[in-house]
């Protein structure tokens, strides 16, 4: 076969599998695609399946799993067959920036009115959720409890294997607040070398002890299964598994490290007047109440406090316009460093 | 070129030419006829399998984010080296390019690839992009003044790099190297990358459980082999069992028997053996135990099959002839079985290589071998270029081991079989 018969196959070969690319699924008037996780399985049955009904959209729903690649991937190919997706506050501005995803409009959701601070400045996407990152550990396994990051270090008193999340995101911000690092400094100091080093240090004290999990269900497993003593895990979770598993856990929030989880409409989306309407509705007081009841999870909507659960009140997450203990994700150094610092952690990790 | 009849005489040069030209023809025809019946499944897997990963792959060796970003950038730097003075005119060209790009979107790939190599270098672009309101008088001082490290010939031996259209960066980076500013490369400093050390680790976990699976499997296929049929059969279930069991569960179970309070724990807790139950969970045993379960039967069932065509006599007519039965076991038996050997070990090993759930559920972090990583790499902090590196390094060793190992299975196979 000569260079150019084969060169000609080859394209035809390309336009044959771009063309199956790009098939669509199944052509809705709304699709939207959230985390596959509990969170995932709220949504679905508190906010996507009732606006189904209540709207009469052909609604398609995805699960995702965590990580801007999926939706890069899919925008890349030409089809942008979601129109709504989940996103962490590193996907929103990362996203943004490379054009995954749209521009909110803002003036286009007068439901903002009633949000919260939280998320406030990132332009691509419209807060649902907030959460923490905190010290998990099980009441019925220890006779004194530990109050701090510092504490997750004391091996003398509290011996045992230890449950963090295998990723430098969060797990260096802690390391160095558990070196006395004051919450203010702490992506001062991460964004220079001795700051990165001194936050590794700080993790090589307890290193041969620490279990890494990689989603929010296996820390809450290895606290159950008694396979660690305490660990990182998010604050909402644990009050879920109390109430559900009948566990007793408790946590720390001091240097509790804050999270958001947002909405954004994908770029070339064919949708958009019907993203709008749905995230119109998903921000709809009672609807964000759903949410919070369906996993004890906060919400950044105050008018949706009438409509939560009283159990759940004490065990939200603080409203960090009022919450002094606590720490935002410094999204922007990390999109910034992620690259970097994930791939030093990886040969840290595997390192002696 | 002289051929013999089936009587024994001499055919003529040209009736021998004549002859052997027809059966070329003959078998070529057949050849073809053949070709035709595989060409569906040879297409299938060009479009669905071939392809793609050549597309995936490529990523690996392409660097054309910078070059469409910041064309005018480019070329102005193309002729400037390290030791001469950065020139003006890549300051003038780099806010032209920054002028032009009218949406963050438009540099964030070529800000996300020049982040790779220089991490920073990401904000530095696109800030000065969002800066960029019309062209400054002096680029360089406007430049120098929204950070000083646009001063350094760093970065811009970086953005120079990266201009493609091919790099080697990705597949430097996958070995733990980088070319230095002046283009020589160099190693990473210790401690900042591992890529190397979790290819070695791959490596070493596959061939544990390949030399484990050897050394249960073979005793097993060998008295499966020999026993009664019954016999036979029963093991074959045994063996066959955990197939109707998904991977993931398997998995699972595990983790289940070795947990802190799993079942091992609190069996020997309970017989007084233990005061503190162990820490099973989470080492190289957990994996390689899991592992093994999983693949054994890979192992036995081609060892069985060569096993079976060999008949007991043999090893009888052996010691008849003097024997002693570790001599009759490697003159006799292992030449025989050599080719089961071969096909149970590659498909053991290579299987094994790329796992990812065993390692992530059951490891700790000295299991984590190269798949997880390229799975990090694709989805979570995206990075396709390194994660097509990354399994070009795997495809790429997997084939020369895959080539080795057949070279030396067959330089084992005639030299025995001639004796």
């Amino acid at each position: 076969m000569s260079a150019i018969t084969f060169g000609r196959t080859g394209l035809a070969l390309l336009a044959a599998v771009s063309l199956l690319a790009t098939v669509p699924v199944r052509a809705a008037d709304l699709a939207v695609s959230v985390f596959i996780s509990p969170i995932g399985e709220v949504l679905k049955k508190d906010v996507l399946e009732p606006y189904r009904k209540q709207s009469g959209v052909d609604l398609r729903i995805d699960s995702r799993d965590w990580g801007l690649g999926s939706v890069r991937a899919k925008v890349e190919a030409g089809g942008a067959d979601w129109d709504i997706v989940t996103n962490e506050e590193t996907e929103v501005l990362q996203g943004c920036d490379e054009g995954v995803f749209a521009e909110i409009d803002k003036s286009r959701l007068p439901g903002l009115a009633d949000f919260d601070k939280i998320g406030e400045s990132y332009k691509c996407g419209v807060p649902f959720i907030f959460y923490s990152s905190v010290l998990a550990y099980d009441k019925k396994k220890l006779k004194e409890l530990p109050s701090s990051w510092a504490d997750l270090w004391d091996r003398a008193k509290w011996p045992g294997r230890r449950a963090m999340r295998k990723s430098p995101v969060q797990t260096l911000e802690v390391a160095l607040m558990a070196d006395g690092v004051a919450r203010g400094d702490v992506y001062k100091l991460l964004a220079t070398k001795a700051g990165v080093d001194r936050a590794f240090r700080k993790l090589d004290e307890i290193k041969p002890d620490i279990v890494w999990w990689v989603n929010a269900g296996q820390s809450r497993q290895l606290l159950a299964s008694g396979e660690v003593v305490m660990g990182m895990s998010y604050d909402n979770g644990i009050a879920f598994f109390n109430k559900t598993q009948g566990t007793d856990f408790g946590m720390s929030r001091k240097d509790a490290i804050l999270l958001t989880d947002f909405w954004s409409i994908v770029r070339g989306s064919r949708h958009v007047d019907s993203a709008y309407k749905f995230l119109n509705y998903a921000m709809r007081p009672e609807v964000q109440a759903a949410v919070t009841n369906g996993l004890a999870i906060s919400t950044p909507n105050r008018k949706a406090m009438a409509f939560v659960n009283p159990d759940w009140k004490p065990f939200l997450t603080p409203n960090p316009d009022v919450l002094q203990d606590a720490i935002p994700l410094d999204a922007e150094f990390w999109v910034n460093n992620a690259d970097e610092l994930t791939r030093r952690f990886d040969a840290w990790l595997a390192a002696r | 070129m002289t051929a013999v009849h089936a009587d024994g005489a001499l055919l003529q040069p040209a009736e021998a030419k004549r002859l052997a030209r027809r059966l070329a023809r003959s078998e070529r025809s057949a050849r073809l006829s053949a070709l035709l019946l595989v060409t569906p499944l040879l297409l299938f897997l060009l479009m669905v399998f071939i392809g793609p990963l050549l597309m995936m792959l490529s990523r690996g060796v392409r660097d054309a984010e910078v070059a469409q970003a910041l064309p005018a950038t480019v070329l102005a730097l193309r002729n400037w080296r390290h030791d001469a003075p950065i020139p003006d005119a890549a300051f003038r060209a780099l806010a032209d390019d920054l002028a032009k790009a009218h949406t963050p979107a438009a540099v964030a790939d070529a800000a996300a690839r020049l982040n790779y190599a220089l991490p920073g270098l990401r904000a530095m672009l696109m800030s000065a992009r969002a800066r960029m309101r019309n062209l400054p008088v002096d680029p360089r001082a406007f430049f120098v003044g929204l950070s000083p490290r646009w001063d350094d010939k760093e970065t811009w031996s970086a953005i120079r790099q990266a201009s493609g259209p091919l790099t080697d960066f990705y597949l430097l980076s996958a070995l733990d190297l980088r070319r230095s500013s002046t283009g020589a490369i160099e190693a990473v400093p210790a401690g900042e990358s591992a890529f190397v050390q979790a290819i070695l680790r791959t490596f070493g976990i596959s061939f544990g459980v390949t030399a484990l699976a050897i050394l249960l499997g073979f005793p097993f296929a060998y008295l499966m082999a020999t026993t009664g049929r019954r016999m036979a059969g029963v093991m074959m279930l045994i063996l066959l069992l955990p197939f109707w069991t998904a991977v993931m569960v398997r998995v699972l179970a595990w983790s289940m028997l070795l947990g802190r309070e799993g079942i091992v724990n609190d069996g020997l807790r309970s017989l007084g053996l233990l005061s503190q139950p162990l820490d099973l969970l989470y080492n190289r045993t957990a994996v390689l135990v899991s592992l093994l379960h999983i693949f054994i039967p890979y192992m036995v069932l081609p060892l069985y099959s060569v096993m079976k065509t060999i008949p007991t006599s043999q090893m009888r007519a052996a010691a008849s002839l003097g024997a002693p039965p570790a001599m009759a076991f490697r003159r006799i038996f292992l030449p025989q079985i050599v080719p089961g050997l071969a096909a149970g070990s590659l498909l053991v090993f290579i299987h094994s290589l790329g796992v990812f759930v065993v390692p992530a559920v059951l490891g700790g972090p000295r299991e984590q071998g190269l798949p997880v990583l390229v799975v990090n790499y694709v989805t979570k902090t995206p990075n396709w270029g390194l994660a097509a590196a990354l399994s070009m390094v795997l495809l790429v060793s997997v084939y020369l081991l895959y080539w080795l190992f057949v070279k030396l299975t067959k330089t084992v196979t005639p030299s025995v079989s001639a004796r």
